[in-house]
């Protein structure tokens, strides 16, 4: 049926020859096919560009691309992809236990891989595929639990806390095995593969841990397993202020010239402008947000506290107070900034408006920050001992003791009574509390995850720009 | 805005030249007619819409060399119905700019005219669409062509658009390797 019209279609296309006369410059047919064939061949590529840029997710362009190579060209064109939306669409978020969780507050525990929940149903891949069940062994040493750390574009950061230690430490560091730089792979879900990362080498002089690993784009602001780099926070001793300690930024990054671990001069990150305390658990994460990674550091005299800032734009570090208006006049002298009760957390969608979440006495906080300033301005509040009455499961011996934050994102904080692991979660824009959402069930982060985009078989026949400048070095 | 222009422009065309006729006669590439509302296709089409204000459509039937009779009757009846339907922001605002513009959904209506072609009416219709810079027609028709890829192996995207192809055994293997995560087979 479908020849029988093309044979025809053949037959009233014969005045053709002159048909490249539309407003666009067009290249010229490439395909050259037998003389039966029809259809898309004749397709200028602008059009035909038209068609590919509505395929939503990257995994139908690809597909469109193995077809033929003229399909592949055109997606593989420079300009193609800055104009697709399907690059760079979150396909869902995996949901991570936290493992300090287990050995804080294990109760009930929870253990496992992280789960993959997809953001929608249109993605056109098997769910299964996204599984980080290692069925093919590829993690090595799979049997002890890797931990899921970060995440960017397609590639997930898994650490696991080696049982040797980084260094052989004396004293109280011995024990802060949880500070130790720890094992760590980059892994690509969907195609499967994994890179094992080597420790950077300490430097035996200094007492050194770690604030945190994470993964940055490549050299050229693309991300792929050919393609990253990796950032580790280091906490060492203070290089002039004695009796304290002071951020050190290391970089991984790929290549056969010059790849491997390097420490940012201190210079270059402002390290010895940030002063910590020496004991490292007063440093805790809070989250990364528009472009930069945050710490909250609690001093220990006066119960002042302070952010440590790493923007990974500029890689360098700065320190600034936090003054949350909090401590005028109230009870909260002994609260604690730590990861269960400040996150920081950003607004893509407000236009890059940083927030801090805060759980003091069992109220949580939204506090935003007022552009150009260190000024925090109260958003929202919700009384957790209050809000949660009459929901299901809900204990009366709840909120004895302060909740906890189990997780921060831009649209919503997970939290839980310290009596017990009972998730549920604040919608920071109504500040209404839910228990029955599916990311209630996790008690750790949720990282997003993109679909790869496989430089090498785009690059393959894709414009020559592309390929060269993969090739070059990192600075 | 362009369609403003387009329309006032013609506008003027009919006072100045043929104040009693407000339809104009197309001409396929076979010599077929089609007449067509002046007012729809200055609106829809920015050819058209110089042509028109530029003088230069002929009475006797406007010759279009390059658009076959099947085509030029889908352009013509789609410019009919199109101007029967209401016509909605989403149609004025999509029709601004070319290749940028985040794409609006098909109307109920345009879906079910294209939904009717076969598939070398489509293809000869996005050939016409793009040479009378229909800009509208032309989303309308990509979107339903992309939609017969979606959810397609490259084989089935091959067999669906007669594309001949072109990789050698080697290459098919090695993209089936890099690329296995985004086939359904494998």
């Amino acid at each position: 049926m479908a020849s029988e019209r093309r044979r025809r279609r053949r037959k009233d296309k014969k005045p053709k020859t002159k048909r490249r006369a539309s407003r666009k410059h067009d290249e010229q047919l490439v395909a050259p096919g037998p003389p039966s064939s029809t259809g898309v061949h004749d397709v200028p590529v602008h059009i035909l560009e038209l068609i590919l840029l509505r395929l939503r997710s990257s995994a139908c362009l690809l597909r469109a691309a193995a077809a033929c190579k003229r399909w592949r060209r055109v997606i593989s064109g420079a300009d193609f992809l800055p104009r697709c939306s399907s690059s760079g669409v979150v396909a869902g978020h995996y949901h991570a236990f936290d493992p300090d969780w287990l050995a804080d507050y294990g109760s009930p525990p929870v253990t496992g891989n992280p789960v993959f929940v997809p953001s929608n149903s249109s993605l056109a891949i098997d769910r299964r595929r996204f599984s980080l069940d290692d069925d093919d062994d590829l993690l090595p040493a799979s049997d002890t639990g890797w931990t899921l750390t970060d995440s960017r574009g397609s590639l997930l950061l898994l650490s696991k806390r080696s049982t040797t230690g980084w260094r052989r430490d004396t004293g109280w560091r011995a024990n802060i095995n949880s500070h130790s730089f720890p094992d760590v792979v980059v892994y690509e879900p969907l195609t499967r593969r994994c890179q094992g990362i080597l420790r950077p080498e300490p430097e035996e002089h200094h007492a050194t841990c770690l604030l945190g690993v994470f993964l940055l784009d490549g050299c050229h602001g693309h991300i792929g397993m050919s393609e990253f780099r990796l950032l580790a926070v280091l906490h060492e001793d203070h290089v002039s202020e004695h009796g304290r300690a002071m951020p050190v930024a290391c970089v991984f990054s790929l290549g056969s010239d010059g790849g491997g671990w390097r420490v940012l001069p201190n210079e270059s990150t402002n390290s010895a402008a940030v002063s910590l305390p020496v004991v490292i658990e007063r440093t805790s994460f809070a989250g990364r947000a528009n472009g930069s990674l945050y710490w909250v550091v609690e001093e220990e005299d006066d119960g002042a506290a302070a952010m440590m800032v790493f923007d990974e734009a500029a890689m360098n570090f700065s320190r600034v107070p936090l003054i949350l208006g909090e401590n005028e006049g109230d009870s909260y002298d002994d609260h604690h900034y730590d990861r269960w009760s400040f996150r920081v957390i950003g607004g893509v969608e407000d236009g890059g408006v940083l927030r801090v979440v805060r759980l003091v006495c069992n109220e949580l906080r939204v506090l935003a920050r007022r552009r150009g300033t260190d000024e925090w301005v109260a958003e929202g509040l919700v009384r957790l001992r209050e809000a949660t009455l009459g929901m299901p499961g809900r204990d009366e011996r709840f909120f004895q003791r302060d909740a906890m934050v189990v997780a921060a994102h831009e649209g919503y904080v997970v939290v839980t009574p310290q009596e017990k692991t009972w998730l549920f979660s604040v919608d920071l824009k109504t500040m209404e509390v839910e228990r029955e959402h599916e990311r209630n069930r996790y008690a750790g982060p949720a990282f997003p995850s993109e679909l790869p985009w496989p430089p090498s078989f785009m690059a393959a026949c894709g414009s020559r720009e592309r390929g060269s400048r993969r090739r070059g070095s990192c600075r | 805005m362009e369609v403003d222009k387009g329309k006032g422009e013609a506008e003027e065309t009919r006072k100045v030249a043929e104040a009693d006729r407000d339809t104009v006669t197309l001409k396929s590439s076979d010599g077929k007619l089609f007449e067509v509302s002046k007012e729809a296709a200055a609106r829809l089409s920015t050819v058209l819409a110089g042509m028109i204000a530029g003088g230069s459509i002929d009475d006797n039937g406007t010759d279009l060399k390059q658009i076959g009779s099947e085509a030029l009757e889908n352009v013509v009846d789609y410019c009919n119905k199109h101007a029967n339907s209401i016509p909605s922001a989403a149609l004025i605002s999509s029709s601004i700019s070319f290749n940028t513009a985040p794409f609006k959904e098909p109307e109920e209506w345009e879906r079910k005219f294209v939904d009717r072609l076969s598939h070398d009416a489509l293809f000869d219709l996005v050939e016409a669409a793009n040479f009378l810079g229909m800009e509208r027609l032309l989303d309308v028709t990509c979107h339903k062509i992309s939609e017969m890829m979606k959810g397609k192996s490259p084989d089935q995207i091959r067999e669906v658009f007669n594309i001949k192809n072109d990789y050698t055994k080697e290459e098919l293997e090695e993209i089936r390797q890099e690329l296995a995560w985004a086939f359904y087979d494998d």
